[in-house]
């Protein structure tokens, strides 16, 4: 069975402290990341899915815009994401997902995303918001990824 | 002048203004102190979400419509439309954060649901457990942001259950809100964390009966 897997960061989970409390990691990571892949995997279970790429699974449970419930899981639906998006020729674009679409389901790559559901910063930041969204542009993204991403789309 | 309005009559505190008529938004009072509902509810959430979180939503709503008057008087169609989900958004977390904090009273204070609203809700759901339940599972199940809600249906003269995506009020939707229960994580995530299910099981204890009755009777 090949089961989509829930993978941890490529850190430890108290390492982007003060700006992201290792308590923050223990519940998006340890419990809502977990949740979903969890939820994902009971419903792909003995079916074609099952086999299938995430990617895949989120493109084809998207069915054109009458999305099955596996797109909720897969697509990780909810509050909102910020997206910076590249196109195959290395032009850039903004968008922002509220409750339901990813970027790949508008044939865009995104190459950068940022999690605004208030479970993603509400034991930091509480209610503030735009201190979390300016923590994360001024100390947390990792440009590097950033800039493989952007190269990778414009293959 | 402040139209401080009953339950039922209309949902939430505005003052009119003598300029241009506006009526802009106001936060209204709790009628306990922030810590009265724990603890189902801490302090500490009571106080950020009536603080912070609605008098967002509050200032938020009178930017709007101030800038919705402005354009409204140039004929300024476009700016107007791209005003309406502004006024949706702040103005829906306005009216269901006032419905909200009358729904609430502190454990203490709180008695069972009696009368025509028992007898209500026993018709459709057999058993006040029984509908606490399934109002539990609806507002657990809301993807997302939003609120699960009791609501009166004039047209059949019964109440459902029925849950909105975002600020959508319950009116949407062509209910009468009688009580609304906030799904949003900043209802709960600092109590209860992921955990909606148990937010859901406690906030039972602080629910105010009187106040949902009394929203039925004036709906009716």
């Amino acid at each position: 069975m090949n089961a989509i897997e829930l993978k941890a960061p490529p850190y430890p989970l108290d390492a982007l402290e003060p700006h992201m409390s290792k308590s923050t990691f223990e519940y998006h990571w340890g419990k809502h990341h977990k949740t979903y892949v969890d939820n994902l995997n009971k419903q792909i279970a003995g079916k074609d899915w099952e086999n299938k790429e995430l990617e895949e699974i989120v493109l084809a449970s998207w069915n054109n815009g009458s999305p099955t419930p596996e797109f909720n899981n897969a697509a990780q639906f909810g509050s909102g994401w910020a997206w910076l998006n590249s196109d195959k020729s290395g032009k850039l674009s903004i968008s922002k997902t509220p409750n339901a679409v990813l970027p790949v389901v508008e044939g865009k790559s995104p190459i950068l995303t940022c999690d605004v559901w208030e479970h993603a910063y509400y034991i930091d930041y509480q209610n503030r918001r735009p201190d979390f969204i300016q923590t994360f542009m001024d100390k947390l993204i990792n440009w590097d990824m950033v800039s493989q991403r952007y190269a990778a789309a414009q293959q | 002048m402040v139209l401080q309005l009953i339950a039922g009559r209309a949902s939430a505190t505005f003052l009119a203004s003598g300029v241009r008529g506006l009526a802009t938004a106001k936060l209204p009072d709790l009628t306990y102190d922030y810590g009265a509902l724990q603890p189902a509810i801490s302090g500490q959430i009571m106080e950020l979400h009536h603080k912070k979180h609605h008098q967002a939503y509050i200032t938020n709503y009178n930017a709007a419509i101030e800038k919705y008057a402005e354009a409204e008087g140039k004929g300024d169609v476009a700016a107007m439309i791209a005003l309406q989900g502004a006024i949706k958004f702040n103005g829906g977390g306005h009216v269901n954060h006032s419905i909200f904090w009358t729904n609430l009273v502190p454990s203490k204070d709180a008695a069972p649901a009696s009368g025509e609203l028992l007898q209500l809700i026993e018709a459709r759901y057999k058993s006040m457990d029984a509908f606490k339940a399934a109002f539990s599972a609806a507002a657990a199940g809301v993807q997302g942001s939003g609120w699960g809600w009791l609501g009166y249906n004039k047209a059949t003269g019964g109440v459902e259950i029925a849950t909105t995506a975002n600020q959508d009020p319950l009116s949407t939707l062509g209910l009468v809100p009688l009580l609304g229960v906030d799904v949003w994580e900043h209802a709960y995530y600092l109590d209860y964390k992921n955990v909606r299910p148990d937010y859901l099981k406690a906030i039972w204890q602080v629910v105010n009966w009187k106040n949902v009755a009394e929203r039925l009777a004036a709906a009716k």
